[in-house]
């Protein structure tokens, strides 16, 4: 395993997450979300041989095991890019918004602070998910290497705080599941292009394992502050079964913070 | 869900240097949700469907902002065997020229097994991982496995773990040497070894051994002890230290030279 070879990866994100929107070069090599990368550099969890595949393994309690590693599948730069015309149906509020972004250079992108970026963003490093029968965990690597806990034993709360993460319950369908998030503040972005929600998102996430090499996960936005119908987008990643998520400090030596200006 | 979550957040970044500088002591509340009451578990520790003891589950745990203290469910050592050193980089320590958990980085692995907040346990057969509350970090142990070779030296370090008939335990090394072992300064180097002992001796209680091996700062290996205890009706809370930490983005506040 080449930690440096990770590490440049962080500065590559870190460095041009803001720079590349400016320039409208696409950065995404990858399908369908796409990854940063320079060009002609594959990260390096992706030169892993394919992982075995076959059925989806199970746990002791019958359900599809969802624990492992997996590489980003997200759409990092914009979520919207794959959506058909008509999908995306923005309130005038949020175009506003978004326009403001788009023409300030994602200089607030919450993330180049080092903020959390919430339960529907997703960035191109490797998450691991560790399942139980009562609460389900996501490790990311990136995403301020922090952790969500889906919980399986309860419902929501009523008095919930909004935060950066909201509040996750998760049931199963089938062979999927579901989870549903409320409670998150408004101050994420869902890419790095800036589009907005508001305090009233509610994210539904439908993880399956089709097969023993893969995740899939179905994202459902439905804001009605922001956007005048829901949408959604499937993201599928591959499994890392010989990697380990690596330690990420986003707040080391972010030196760009003060060079961020926009325009 | 309660607010507390709030008053910690801006306790801690506002006011962690300053007030340990003063030697009060900040108080932090533990986060009591809305969940109905379970029974609370009694008698031995369970088991895994592998055997093994089952350490999952989220742990109150004494905070320890100095190692050298002893209190309650906490055994510390009272005189740390510096080197010359080591008592040097001790006594230059100073957090009123600033700390660098005030520029939210990690508090890496010692200080987050000592900070006041709870920790959940996750537990596989190949794997144990530590979830903080502090910063909402993380730590993933791999059992069974060697330390990486020529991997680049980590705040949190790189752990290898492995039981020892019903004793989970951590060897970790390589570390970068930026951090401190508790919140009142005791310096290590990037020499530091670093041995955790979990053992769950019922159901309510892991009893936690730690030894500090660091040769460039101490002349012998040190231990601390304590009890964790299970609390099965509280859940980990959102913590963001970057959160509305103004005086990092604004650049009024660096982190110390390395």
């Amino acid at each position: 395993m080449n930690t440096d070879k990770n590490f440049s990866y962080i500065c590559v994100y870190l460095c041009l997450s803001a720079a590349i929107p400016v320039f409208g070069q696409s950065p995404d090599l990858g399908a369908p979300g796409g990854i940063i990368l320079r060009p002609g550099e594959q990260r390096p969890e992706l030169q892993q041989p394919a992982p075995a595949n076959g059925p989806a393994p199970r746990t002791a309690d019958g359900k599809p095991d969802l624990s492992g590693i997996w590489a980003a599948a997200g759409y990092t730069t914009d979520i919207t890019k794959d959506l058909k015309p008509g999908e995306l149906s923005m309130t005038p509020w949020a175009e506003a918004l978004y326009l403001q972004r788009r023409a300030n250079q994602s200089k607030d992108d919450p993330e180049g602070l080092c903020l959390p970026e919430g339960a529907a963003r997703h960035d191109p490093y490797p998450f691991k998910t560790i399942q139980t029968p009562k609460l389900i965990v996501i490790l990311y690597e990136g995403n301020v290497h922090s952790y969500r806990q889906i919980f399986l034993d309860r419902g929501h709360p009523k008095d919930l705080d909004k935060n950066w993460w909201g509040d996750s319950i998760g049931h199963w369908e089938g062979n999927a599941l579901v989870v549903d998030t409320v409670g998150l503040n408004d101050r994420t972005w869902l890419d790095q292009v800036g589009h907005p929600h508001s305090d009233q998102l509610h994210v539904t996430e439908r993880y399956t394992r089709p097969d023993a090499g893969h995740i899939s996960l179905r994202i459902t936005i439905d804001d009605p502050i922001a956007y005048t119908h829901p949408w959604s987008v499937t993201e599928v990643s591959r499994a890392l079964p010989n990697w380990e998520i690596h330690e990420y400090v986003c707040n080391e030596n972010n030196k760009d913070v003060q060079h961020l200006v926009g325009k | 869900m309660s607010t507390t979550v709030i008053p910690i957040v801006a306790l801690s970044i506002a006011f962690l240097a300053p007030v340990l500088a003063f030697g009060q002591s900040p108080v932090f509340v533990g986060d009591l949700t809305p969940k109905p009451a379970s029974p609370v578990p009694a008698g031995p520790a369970p088991r895994t469907p592998d055997g093994k003891p089952d350490l999952s589950g989220l742990w109150q745990r004494p905070y320890v902002p100095d190692m050298t203290k002893t209190t309650k469910d906490q055994q510390g050592t009272a005189e740390l065997p510096f080197t010359a050193d080591g008592l040097k980089a001790w006594k230059s320590y100073d957090a009123a020229n600033g700390d660098y958990t005030g520029s939210c980085l990690p508090f890496g692995l010692l200080r987050s097994m000592n900070s006041p907040d709870p920790i959940q346990i996750m537990q596989s057969p190949a794997y144990v991982a530590p979830l903080y509350e502090q910063n909402t970090w993380f730590h993933v142990i791999p059992i069974g496995k060697k330390h990486r070779e020529g991997a680049t030296p980590t705040w949190f370090g790189d752990s290898a773990g492995h039981w020892e008939g019903d004793t989970f335990v951590v060897d970790t090394v390589n570390f970068n040497g930026r951090t401190r072992l508790d919140t009142i300064g005791h310096p290590h180097s990037d020499a530091l070894r670093v041995m955790e002992r979990f053992t769950r001796t019922d159901a309510m209680h892991i009893a936690y051994e730690v030894t500090i091996d660091d040769p460039k700062i101490f002349t012998r290996p040190w231990t601390n002890q304590r009890i964790f205890t299970l609390r099965p009706d509280w859940e980990i809370m959102e913590y963001s230290c970057e959160e509305n930490n103004k005086d990092l983005y604004e650049g009024h506040l660096k982190p110390p030279p390395r």
